[in-house]
């Protein structure tokens, strides 16, 4: 790290920060114009009820890419966090949440051994467990789609003042609970740490391994409060759920402004304006009657360009034996 | 200075390696507001006493006392435990935090009520606080990344003093600083002395010894060769406890016959190099490159192989019959260049032997069409290199570069190279890390080179070797060409005094 | 151990039995890939009928294609995970000029194979002329093309190919043998030429060892890095092809997710590191080998397919776990 972290600062730094919210702004003006229904309360109930899902894994992923690692086993554990909120559907709902926080837990606990403690490489792991945790789900589900209890879909239709969905709420909690995490406690001061040297934290004192496990329990956690949210508001879990979502949690991530390379980024406002951003497309697209299958298209590309900007920005020298 | 007992005493101190005695006896000692200047050649043992202080090593034998306690060391962190700051020549430092976050990292503020909220204000005070204890303005706000090399070690000194070090360490401080930035470490040291803290001063600058510290301590070839008052000792008697008082080792190659020009660089620039320089390779000829370490050597090298940026300057390069200018990438293509570190770039450690070797001339074995490696013929060149330069494998050219000695792996590389048969060879310390028998192979192997008509450019940080291969050496010195020694004026004496001296000679 | 070379040159099993604590890890999941197939085939029934031998060497073709050519790339030091979605990418575009453009079948094949190429050099490009890093590039890769595939098909499947490329990929030849069992001989034998034995392959390992010495020793790393991921790209252009032969339709997802873990799984067992300098095309055979007849015998078996992931699963994490502790 020399003068390239001044030199690219600069230049591929401001793209990056300023520009993703010039772009945010942008479409927002530009579908505001082309749609008549963009700018409609309704509209935007709607558009924060898509992010909500998003906004939660995506948030506890934004934790463990500062501190230098990658989970992309979010989508598998929100499906099998919905599928326990299933299985208990026949009880108190209050055990259905229960269930599904355990399961994020549990879940961010074995990653973040394995990767912590025994040293496994983050990516592979995760990815196994990615395919493992799918796996668990289906056959827990049978593979088909299956109602949830009537209590816990009533919770999470509410909406406050018919304009603030509950499941937004609570998302945009976690985003605040974990934006505090990071910038204000000694653990965010150390996942950043981690993230720009392990082995300078690790000398000075830090206690890498402790830490990384939180960031993978967390991460897990609001994996599995993600699939919980959406079984709620959906009332039923299908095999859908958190399908695909590691890669567009990881997008929004990157694009929101956290490096690949860890050290840098955050929750809010990177993260949020990155879920929002794949979001409006999304929902300008469908407002306007674009085929739905134009967005996984639009959103690969996007983010192809942030993380070459990102690579610009913040690659490391080549690899050695 | 303060009297009584020393606040540190390192006694007796020995340490080997396999192959290697580091230190031998050494008794060193620093008091509470002095700076103690370490001097001596590299691997004289300097760095081996600092990690055994550092808690890198532990000793064989000997003792450390700390107020005249006596302590034992076993990690970093115990070193830290003890008051103890290393402060490393490539600093340890969080770029993306503020300056503040970096010097307080391992024990945050927090917030009395709220125990897990940082106390950001606290930190920023205590921070400044520090800063100001040093004389320094640097904002604790600032991110570390955004500041210069000089501005990034001062934090790393203000880390130092918030973890309550009484002993400082500091290695090589000024290698990569400006000229100002030197100054302003140099008042910031003097403030650390001021605060009661014993500051080692790891240098081969000789005159930041004598301007900086109280107390210099020599070391040659793992022993104490000289300690005491700097206002007692001149430039010259340090050089002299340096280099020692044996007989300056003559030049052994005697006077080849040079042969027609091989390489010529003119004009080169680049940011490390203070000035243009320019330089003639002969045929037959080992041209050697002196200097201490951050003189320019290594980056004059890289700089005309292409592997780093130059804003200026021009190769021409004999073909034949006719010079022809050429780009440094293709220097890269044709001449053989053995890397400082073969461990980084110089080796395949997983793959055996054979492949290492021809690694560098493939195309030498491929077939015309389809390129089919003819692996019969690689053995067979592999087969040859071994027995020519006596490798010791295991099994011959099948074994892993990994399972070699450092000796044996360095033959390797050479063996690659020569593999190319090229005309012009650069080498960039060929006996490092090797043991004295394949030091002495590898020292006859490049005067054999040198015999049979290669242009040989030397870089080492081992004097004796410069003297006894070089017909010719260049001596560098903050980024220039300060001397041009040829014949009996090549030896020890000569060749310290130009690179750590003030002098000038043919240049 | 002398200087002088009174070594007899090691046999041909000394040289090629692995010498590294490394290499012997590799044998013995090899070796117990071996085994587990020769336990499953005496203890399951039905396994070693010749129709169930011809099935799963049908089977491995795909997975094979795939697996070779996550090999190339892992050997240089990175990984591949846009080749599963770029097959459906490769297959719809074939298939729709097969069936509505009316191409001949060599047209719809070259077309397949065509979208492959571009999408590996899409990777190729950005991995190593634009230094990015290749999980992140192959991932992003995979999405897009899988959405390219669900927007070129408006995610209609494709049916009603013509029979004469039907029958000409997945017909047999003798009656017996499979055509694409043929393929994936003839291509993995191919494979393994071009690494085992050209000037390419050993630009790959070298650059995969240590990629600075290898730019220091001449060998041009981003061109052999490029065209690793470009074959790549080939390897599931070629896989486009046999698949939708097999399966009759060209769909948006031809290739269920969760293959992509064996794919990797067979790679990484054959030997292959995510750090690079490793892997062969002899060894990913036998990782496939094992990969195929483990799914195949939980066929036989009954297993439910979700068991089945979940097992895939774990055996992918134990399989990196242990890939470490090689390392060590």
């Amino acid at each position: 790290m020399r003068s390239a972290v001044r030199q690219w600062e600069t230049r591929a730094g401001a793209v990056l920060d300023y520009g993703l919210y010039v772009l945010l702004g942008a479409l927002i003006v530009l579908f505001g114009f082309i749609s008549h229904s963009f700018l409609t309360i309704s509209n935007w109930t709607q558009i924060s009820i898509e992010a909500c899902f998003l906004l939660t894994a995506s948030a506890g992923l934004t934790l463990v890419m500062i501190a230098g690692c990658i989970d992309v086993s979010i989508g598998s554990i929100a499906y099998l966090a919905a599928a326990s909120v299933y299985l208990t559907s026949g009880y108190s709902f209050v055990l259905s949440i229960f269930a599904a926080i355990s399961v994020g837990i549990g879940a961010g606990l074995l990653s973040g051994v394995l990767v912590a403690y025994l040293g496994m490489n983050s990516l592979l792991t995760t990815l196994g467990l990615m395919i493992a945790y799918r796996g668990v789900s289906l056959l827990l589900t049978g593979g088909t789609m299956h109602p949830v209890g009537a209590i816990i879909a009533g919770l999470g239709k509410i909406e406050f003042f018919g304009v603030f969905p509950v499941v937004f709420l609570v998302s945009l909690a976690v985003m605040v609970v974990l934006q505090i995490a990071l910038g204000q406690t000694k653990f965010g001061a150390y996942c950043y740490a981690i993230g720009n040297s392990e082995s300078a934290a690790e000398k000075l004192g830090v206690p890498v391994k402790a830490v990384k496990l939180s960031a993978f329990c967390i991460s897990g956690l609001c994996g599995a409060m993600s699939g919980l949210l959406s079984s709620m508001y959906l009332g039923e879990i299908t095999t859908f759920t958190g399908r695909g979502m590691e890669f567009q949690a990881v997008a929004a991530v990157v694009i929101g402004g956290t490096s690949l390379f860890g050290g840098r980024g955050n929750v809010i406002p990177g993260t949020f304006a990155g879920v929002l951003l794949l979001t409006i497309i999304s929902n300008g697209l469908g407002t306007r009657g674009v085929s739905p299958y134009v967005y996984p298209f639009v959103a690969g590309v996007i983010i192809f360009i942030a993380i070459y900007l990102d690579s610009l920005k913040n690659s490391r020298p080549l690899a050695r034996d | 200075m303060s009297d009584g007992a020393p606040k540190l005493r390192m006694s007796a101190i020995c340490k080997a390696f396999p192959g290697v005695r580091a230190l031998e006896d050494v008794s060193f000692e620093a008091r509470a507001g002095e700076i103690v200047g370490l001097v001596g050649v590299n691997g004289a043992g300097k760095s081996t006493l600092m990690n055994i202080l550092g808690g890198i090593y532990q000793p064989d034998e000997g003792k450390i006392f700390i107020n005249e306690e006596q302590i034992v060391i076993r990690s970093p962190k115990e070193a830290g435990r003890y008051g103890i700051s290393f402060i490393h020549q490539e600093p340890q430092f969080f770029a993306t935090q503020s300056v503040a976050e970096n010097i307080f990292i391992s024990h945050l503020f927090t917030n009395p009520t709220v125990s897990f909220i940082v106390d950001k204000k606290a930190v920023d005070r205590e921070a400044r606080r520090h800063l100001q204890t040093l004389g320094s303005d640097i904002q604790p706000k600032a991110k570390v990344g955004s500041l210069s090399v000089g501005e990034r070690q001062i934090v790393e000194i203000a880390r130092a003093l918030a973890m309550g070090s009484e002993i400082v360490i500091l290695d090589e401080p000024t290698s990569s600083l400006s000229f100002k930035e030197k100054e302003t470490l140099f008042k910031v040291v003097k403030r650390l002395k001021l605060d009661g803290k014993a500051i080692i001063y790891i240098t081969h600058f000789l005159d930041e010894v004598l301007e900086l510290c109280d107390k210099f301590v020599v070391l040659r070839n793992g022993q104490l060769h000289g300690q005491g008052p700097i206002k007692d000792v001149t430039k010259d008697d340090i050089i002299k406890l340096i280099i020692g008082r044996d007989a300056t080792v003559e030049s052994a190659s005697g006077r080849r016959g040079k042969g027609d020009i091989a390489l010529r660089v003119e004009k080169f620039r680049s940011p490390q190099l203070s000035q243009d320089i320019s330089l003639d390779l002969y045929q037959g000829e080992i041209l050697g490159l002196w200097g201490l370490m951050g003189s320019g050597r290594t980056e004059l090298l890289r700089a005309m192989l292409g592997l780093d940026r130059i804003e200026g300057g021009v190769l021409f390069l004999r073909m034949g019959a006719w010079t022809a200018k050429i780009q440094p990438r293709k220097l890269l293509k044709l001449c053989g260049y053995i890397t400082e570190n073969r461990h980084a770039d110089g080796l395949f450690l997983s793959q055996p032997v054979w492949k290492n070797i021809t690694a560098t001339a493939l195309t030498r074995y491929v077939s015309k069409f389809l390129r089919f490696l003819n692996v019969a013929e690689e053995l067979k060149a592999s087969t040859t290199h071994i027995q020519a330069l006596r490798i010791a494998t295991g099994q011959g050219p099948y074994s892993r570069a990994e399972t070699l000695s450092g000796g044996n792996q360095q033959k390797v590389i050479f063996a690659k190279w020569l593999n190319r048969q090229p005309k012009i060879l650069l080498l960039d310390e060929p006996t490092r890390g090797v043991d004295v028998g394949a030091k002495m192979e590898i020292r006859g192997l490049i005067r054999t080179l040198a015999r049979d008509g290669a242009a040989i450019l030397l870089i080492t940080s081992e004097v004796e070797e410069m003297v006894s291969l070089s017909d010719r050496v260049l001596v560098l010195r903050g980024g220039q060409i300060v001397g041009t020694v040829e014949g009996a004026d090549i030896n020890n004496a000569m060749l310290m005094r130009l690179a750590l001296g003030e002098e000038r000679l043919n240049a | 151990m002398t200087g002088g070379y009174a070594v007899q040159p090691p046999g041909f099993l000394q040289r090629n039995l692995p010498q590294s604590r490394r290499g012997k890890a590799n044998a013995f999941t090899i070796l117990a890939a071996i085994i587990i197939t020769i336990i499953l085939s005496t203890t399951i029934p039905h396994f070693l009928r010749l129709g169930n031998i011809l099935n799963i060497l049908e089977q491995l073709s795909i997975l094979g294609f795939m697996s070779i050519g996550m090999t190339f790339v892992m050997v240089s030091g990175g990984i591949d995970l846009s080749t599963y979605t770029i097959v459906s990418a490769g297959s719809v575009v074939g298939a729709t000029a097969m069936v509505s453009a009316s191409c001949s079948p060599l047209v719809g094949c070259s077309l397949m194979v065509l979208v492959g190429l571009v999408f590996g050099l899409i990777n190729g490009l950005a991995i190593a002329f634009g230094k990015m890093i290749p999980f992140i590039v192959t991932l992003s890769t995979m999405v897009v093309a899988q959405g390219f595939a669900i927007w070129f098909t408006q995610a209609q499947s494709i049916s009603g190919l013509p029979d004469s490329y039907i029958d000409a990929i997945s017909g047999k030849v003798f009656d017996l043998i499979p055509i694409p069992a043929v393929i994936i001989i003839a291509v993995a034998v191919i494979a393994w030429v071009i690494l085992d034995r050209t000037q390419y392959g050993r630009w790959l390992y070298l650059t995969g060892t240590n990629q600075a010495a290898a730019r220091i020793s001449g060998i041009p790393i981003q061109l052999t890095i490029f065209l690793a991921y470009v074959f790549s790209g080939l390897m599931a252009g070629i896989t486009a092809i046999v698949l939708t032969a097999m399966v009759g339709t060209a769909t948006t997802a031809m290739v269920r997710d969760e293959r992509l873990m064996d794919v990797i799984a067979t790679t990484v067992i054959g030997g292959a590191s995510l750090k690079g300098g490793s892997g062969s095309v002899l060894g990913t055979m036998f990782g496939l080998l094992f990969i195929t007849v483990l799914g195949n015998s939980f066929n036989l078996l009954g297993v439910s397919p979700f068991v089945a992931i979940v097992i895939k699963g774990a055996v992918l994490v134990m399989v990196i776990g242990l890939d470490v502790l090689r390392s060590r």
